[in-house]
């Protein structure tokens, strides 16, 4: 009992006890109350609905542009492709007489003179078969054309 | 051309798989940085300059470690299954759009739809072809949630398709020119918000894996690489999801910068979820699809399709 002098401080309460313990909750603060935010969503979501239709108007002015000027344009575009196919056709006109100028007897467009379709009339378009068509062109070339046929 | 266009494919195909590893790498790294943070740590802060090589550095380890395999697996299905569901979650990513090898999708959501439940089944079967009764449960639990969330959201998909009258994602750009479908449908795209948390097996569902009941859920049996392709499937699904909350509600896709700090904030709201959140009940959660997002998505869509036929 001697030995121990240091005073001894007894493990106590703060003098006035120890604090209340905060037990409550604490609920989040109520920003908007139900009646304020059913009214915010209407009101956005008539809002957003008035906005989508303005940009659905839009879409379909910009469909009803796009295909107006496809319409425009078709008939250029089938003229500029009738036009390339007889140029083509000239082409392989002028490179079969090129090609068969040595061969005596030979007609371009016939068989020795010989028609290949007898009873059309003369003056008749015949389109010819892809391979007719591209006949004197460079082997690479027909190849991406043939690609581009079977892919399309 | 023919040569031409096979080179092009298989390098927009090469720079697209790259930029979602990457991606899905970094998105990890981002988790665990955003994880820490939350609970008052640091993340990774070693591995190179300030953990910036983590991602690389854990699948270095996990690609070297042994890979086991359990004795009486069905060892094919059990090898097979995490390849096939890491190949369908690239797959899905075919549909980004995408400016290298311009494949256009027009039926885009079906394909999305069709991946999705096709990564089911790879699921399911890892679950079952491990053998073990932790992995059955953890399959089995998944595949329950997943394709009950799956209705939900091709349910609430559906109101957004009504919207743009169109299954190509792109369409999705050209509707929100004027205003973002998040406000014009601001329930619904908290209800896909939270189906595409479940349909993810994300946090606060992530009833596949709940650690107290099922170690590990379907995956325990998988060691390294098989877990390491697990886990890439399941990030870059989510990161998909994240993905596509952006084209369907905030804006569409544009090729700017935008859109990627959009991006990386969705997914930024799914870590913070899954950090603040605590795991929910599994029949309640089962209830929240079939009687909540169901009734709620159906009355939206009739309610969506009847102003879409006052515009007409």
């Amino acid at each position: 009992m001697e030995a121990c002098q240091v005073a001894r401080k007894q493990d106590l309460p703060p003098p006035g006890g120890y604090k209340p313990i905060p037990y409550k909750r604490v609920p989040a603060k109520t920003l908007f109350s139900g009646y304020t935010m059913f009214a915010g969503y209407f009101g956005i979501t008539a809002f957003a609905m008035y906005l989508y239709s303005l940009n659905y108007k839009q879409i379909l002015r910009d469909q009803i542009e796009m295909r107006s000027a496809k319409m425009a344009i078709y008939p250029m575009l089938l003229a500029e492709r009738d036009r390339a196919y007889l140029k083509q056709l000239r082409k392989n006109r002028d490179a079969e007489a090129e090609l068969m100028k040595d061969v005596p007897g030979w007609e371009v467009g016939t068989y020795y003179g010989e028609k290949v379709y007898k009873l059309l009339p003369p003056d008749t378009l015949v389109e010819p078969i892809f391979h007719e068509y591209y006949a004197h062109s460079r082997s690479w070339e027909w190849f991406q054309r043939a690609y581009l046929k079977l892919r399309s | 051309m023919f040569m031409n266009d096979i080179y092009m494919i298989f390098l927009g195909l090469l720079i697209l798989i790259i930029g979602i590893l990457v991606g899905v790498a970094y998105l990890t790294l981002l988790e665990r940085k955003v994880l820490g943070y939350i609970q008052i740590r640091k993340g990774p802060n070693k591995v190179g300059f300030m953990g910036i090589l983590q991602p690389f550095s854990d699948a270095i380890k996990l690609f070297t470690k042994e890979q086991t395999y359990p004795n009486f697996s069905n060892y094919l299905s059990y090898y097979f299954s995490p390849i096939l569901s890491f190949i369908l979650s690239l797959m899905i990513w075919l549909l980004i759009p995408y400016y290298f090898n311009m494949i256009s999708f027009n039926l885009g959501i079906l394909f999305f739809l069709c991946c999705t439940s096709l990564g089911v089944y790879t699921v399911m079967v890892a679950g079952w072809s491990s053998n073990s009764n932790y992995a059955l449960l953890g399959g089995l639990r998944a595949v329950a949630q997943t394709i009950s969330y799956e209705v939900s959201l091709a349910l609430i998909l559906m109101s957004s398709i009504i919207m743009i009258m169109d299954f190509n994602l792109m369409m999705f750009f050209v509707y929100q020119n004027y205003v973002w479908f998040i406000i014009l449908m601001f329930p619904l795209s908290l209800c896909w918000m939270s189906s595409s948390l479940a349909e993810t097996n994300r946090t606060p569902f992530d009833f596949a894996e709940g650690e107290s009941e099922l170690v590990s859920g379907f995956n325990i049996e998988y060691s390294s690489g098989g877990f390491a392709l697990i886990f890439l499937a399941e990030y870059s699904s989510i990161l998909f999801m994240s993905l596509l909350f952006i084209l369907m509600y905030m804006g569409g896709f544009s090729l700017s910068i935008i859109f990627y700090l959009k991006l990386v904030f969705i997914f930024f709201l799914f870590i913070w979820v899954r950090g603040t959140l605590p795991r929910y009940r599994y029949d309640k959660l089962m209830y929240l699809a079939w009687k909540s997002y169901l009734p709620i998505s159906l009355n939206f869509l009739l309610f969506f399709l009847g102003f879409k036929i006052l515009l007409l």
